[in-house]
């Protein structure tokens, strides 16, 4: 239970700061949502033009913010990368197309629920079978490879990109696109926001929480430590919900979800599948980006890239449903997703030892 | 002697485990705990006498001894 202490206490605020962000502006059970707030901040970069959905949001540049200076502060940052990078750019694209039909991420799949949600149970059943099948893959020999160590400033690129978005937003806004009704135009303070993202990105950072991790442990290890921050999350923002009269339960008339049982399923499954062999959650993702895994920021970009085909292609599910386009996206996915877990499976079993090796006890 | 060895992937622990298991050697695969590593890898923890030296692998990124109730990294691959 001691060593599980960091992780729940991580969940257990970003459970809460999700509940007041909503209180303070953002949409219904959308404190926070890797997924949507990407998708919307390739909307005011104009990748999209989903009106409803455009807005630079400081969530996810806090997060990065806050995840880099806490692995610098402690030794972490290491820029890595090379590990079969554009795999991982078309998993982290699949992941979003998956996300936009179910509508939401892993973390905000809890907090729907968290919220009264019921549909998530749809999403959390089709995530959990999406990892298990992962984890056959894994178990089978799945590997997108090793990775290099790169130079200090391949790494800095990313919060640098992070850091510049922030200054459009508050200096520059103009040549941002902004919703000005819909999702988009729901936000909390800009400072108040960055503020979220910094604390999440810093806590995530020191805990490792990742809700597709966390599965995938118990299914493979029986290991509950991961878990454990997942669970946090949902019964922070259960409390808050409930204290602050944000609480709905049922299935119809969710805020910025459908009802669509089957497609919530499928959605989060591809997301399951795609994120366990990616090893890690949106969220992980982008923390991992942040301290240097230049693969993660690889993974992001397909997210991003991703989410604006999902708008552009009319691939996105709303609050009337899924589209045609988004279920045969979704079909596409699984079959993709398969393909490169299929052949990524390493044939050999044969362990190479490493000549010449001096270790001194 | 405990050790714990960090892999690049996955599949390199899994087959780790295996190896050790040929040897007899008591193993288990797990996560890396957050205290050694920041990144989302697993990990094969393993009790031995045999000499570490001549059991590394290609697919081992780090290796940890367990002293004095502390796991120390005693090699790192580059």
């Amino acid at each position: 239970m001691k060593k599980n202490k960091g992780i729940i206490f991580t969940g257990f605020v970003i459970g809460l700061i999700s509940v007041l962000l909503v209180k303070a502006g953002n949409p219904g059970n959308m404190g926070f949502c890797i997924a949507c707030f990407l998708r919307d901040t390739a909307g005011a970069l104009g990748l999209h033009r989903a009106e409803a959905v455009q807005y630079v949001r400081p969530e996810i540049i806090g997060i990065i913010i806050g995840a880099f200076v806490m692995s610098i502060a402690g030794k972490e940052f290491k820029v890595k990368g090379g590990s079969a990078p554009l795999t991982r750019f078309v998993l982290g694209f699949f992941v979003m197309i998956g996300a936009l039909m179910f509508l939401g991420c892993p973390l905000r799949m809890i907090l729907r629920l968290a919220g009264g949600d019921l549909n998530a149970i749809f999403g959390i059943l089709g995530f959990l079978s999406g990892i298990f099948i992962g984890v056959q893959f894994l178990n089978k020999g799945f590997s997108l490879k090793g990775n290099y160590t790169l130079p200090k400033t391949e790494g800095y690129i990313l919060p640098s990109v992070a850091v510049i978005l922030f200054i459009l937003l508050v200096a520059f806004p103009s040549i941002l696109l902004f919703s000005e009704k819909g999702p988009g135009a729901s936000h909390a303070p800009i400072y108040l926001s960055l503020i979220s993202g910094l604390i999440v990105g810093v806590l995530a950072q020191r805990s490792k929480l990742c809700c597709a991790g966390g599965i995938r442990d118990v299914i493979m290890f029986r290991d509950f430590h991961l878990i454990s921050g997942f669970l946090a999350i949902f019964i922070a923002a259960l409390i808050g919900n409930l204290l602050l009269g944000q609480f709905k339960l049922g299935f119809v008339d969710q805020p910025i979800a459908h009802t669509d049982g089957l497609w919530n399923f499928l959605g989060m499954g591809l997301v399951g599948f795609a994120s366990v062999l990616l090893g890690g959650c949106p969220l992980r993702q982008l923390i991992l980006s942040a301290e240097g895994n230049i693969d993660s920021a690889i993974t992001v970009l397909g997210l991003v890239i991703g989410a604006a085909f999902a708008h552009n292609f009319g691939l996105a599910s709303s609050a009337q449903g899924p589209t045609s386009n988004g279920k045969i996206a979704v079909i596409i996915g699984f079959i993709v997703v398969s393909l490169i877990g299929y052949f990524n499976i390493e044939k050999s079993s044969e362990v190479e030892i490493k000549e010449a090796v001096e270790i001194e006890i | 002697m405990e050790y714990i060895a960090i892999f690049y992937t996955h599949y390199g622990a899994v087959k780790y485990s295996k190896f050790l298991k040929n040897k007899n050697i008591d193993n288990q695969i797990m996560p890396v705990p957050r205290s050694l590593s920041s990144s989302c890898g697993i990990c094969v923890k393993f009790i031995t006498n045999i000499d570490i030296n001549t059991i590394v692998s290609n697919d081992i990124e780090s290796i940890f001894i367990l002293k004095d109730g502390e796991f120390i990294k005693i090699y790192q691959d580059e």
